[in-house]
């Protein structure tokens, strides 16, 4: 009699842990295999859904990564927003070039590897000498691990969210709403500090990320500016 | 006895298929088609390299950029995306100042990577609303049994 209760018992735990592993699939860190090189690192749902990042490493440990993602979480608005991004790793060979003395990854190589994970962005991680630049263009950010590693939040702000630089000597791109002519443009923002990309325009911070590596945040506007971009997905 | 013994086999299967399928759904994530657009960007005008189709994962492209396509079908747009193919964003950290700015870009291979559809005609590229490029999309590839 004691046998049937226990083995009743023990099926009974066995389908509430099934259906707890089924239902709480979002938000767990996951190692296993998608395809035979595209590793979840970072999970928090369906990728139709989500941003999906996905890292190429060059010369440099994949245990790295966990530290650039972090490194973006760290900043307002990503910080609340961990259930809106999946990353992934693959795990194959990059050849990359130098293009005004920065590292430049993109070429239809690297797209066409990059299509065996979803790919909303690319960073690819490479061991490079000092001096040689990070880059950023169309959907894949190029980063020199000698540079401090919140060049990941400054360069997916150029991406995601069409920063422009806030630093001079710079160029402002179509669209970016970041540096503007007159202080009045802030609206309610407080603060207004000439330079942001060129010396006539003006920044709504001192010192974000978007002007040094040194800084701990976005700061309002573009915080604001990242947010509205965060709710398209 | 024997019933009891059933029902739990019976139970068991049924838990099994929740594991093995329920959660196994996005292992089938890039288990899909997309439309590779190799492009050859020259001052602000484009032209065809090659048009494929290809498995994998297409990226959403929904940023606030200067460039925009659109994957059209009897003139509704079906799908659309933004991007920036001239503008080249270099940064460098050095005694503790950023430097590098943003270059821009004159002439680049660009590689538009489009959720695949069955049904589009066209693909348009549009710098901000005024139609810069145009090509046919349905016959990309080597799948083409489409009748036009």
């Amino acid at each position: 009699m004691e046998y049937k209760y226990i083995f009743l018992a023990s099926f009974i735990l066995l389908v509430v842990v099934g259906i707890f592993i089924f239902l709480y699939n979002p938000f767990i860190f996951y190692s296993g295999k998608e395809s035979p090189s595209c590793e979840k690192i970072f999970y928090s749902g369906n990728s139709d859904e989500k941003v999906d990042i996905v890292f190429f490493t060059s010369g440099v440990s994949r245990n790295k990564l966990k530290g650039y993602i972090d490194s973006l979480f760290e900043f307002e608005p990503f910080d609340k927003q961990k259930n809106n991004f999946n990353f992934f790793y693959l795990d194959e060979k990059i050849n990359c070039e130098l293009k005004y003395s920065a590292l430049f990854c993109y070429s239809l190589d690297l797209i066409q590897k990059s299509s065996g994970c979803p790919n909303d962005f690319v960073v690819v991680i490479s061991d490079e000498s000092g001096g040689i630049r990070s880059s950023a263009y169309m959907n894949v950010i190029s980063i020199n691990d000698k540079l401090p590693i919140s060049v990941f939040p400054h360069e997916f702000g150029h991406v995601f969210a069409n920063l422009a630089d806030e630093y001079v000597p710079a160029k402002i791109p179509f669209g970016s709403k970041n540096c503007v002519k007159n202080c009045e443009e802030f609206g309610e923002i407080v603060g207004c500090f000439q330079e942001c990309s060129e010396s006539n325009f003006f920044r709504s911070s001192e010192n974000s990320i978007m002007r040094t590596l040194n800084s701990q945040s976005y700061f309002e506007l573009n915080q604001k500016i990242i947010s509205e971009e965060l709710e398209k997905w | 006895m024997v019933k009891k013994f059933l029902l739990f086999f019976l139970l068991g299967i049924f838990l099994f298929f929740i594991l093995k399928f329920g959660a196994g759904d996005e292992e089938k994530l890039c288990d899909r088609n997309y439309f590779l657009l190799e492009l050859k960007y020259s001052l602000g005008n484009f032209e065809l390299i090659n048009k494929s189709i290809q498995e994998g994962c297409a990226p959403d492209a929904k940023g606030n950029f200067e460039y925009r396509y659109s994957l059209v079908n009897n003139q509704t747009i079906i799908y659309f995306g933004k991007f920036n193919s001239n503008v080249l964003f270099l940064d460098d950290f050095s005694d503790g100042e950023m430097q590098g700015g943003v270059e821009l870009i004159e002439e680049q291979k660009v590689f538009l990577i489009i959720p695949y559809a069955p049904e589009a005609d066209d693909l348009q590229i549009f710098k901000q609303d005024e139609k810069i490029f145009e090509t046919k999309i349905y016959d990309a590839g080597a799948i083409s049994c489409k009748i036009k």
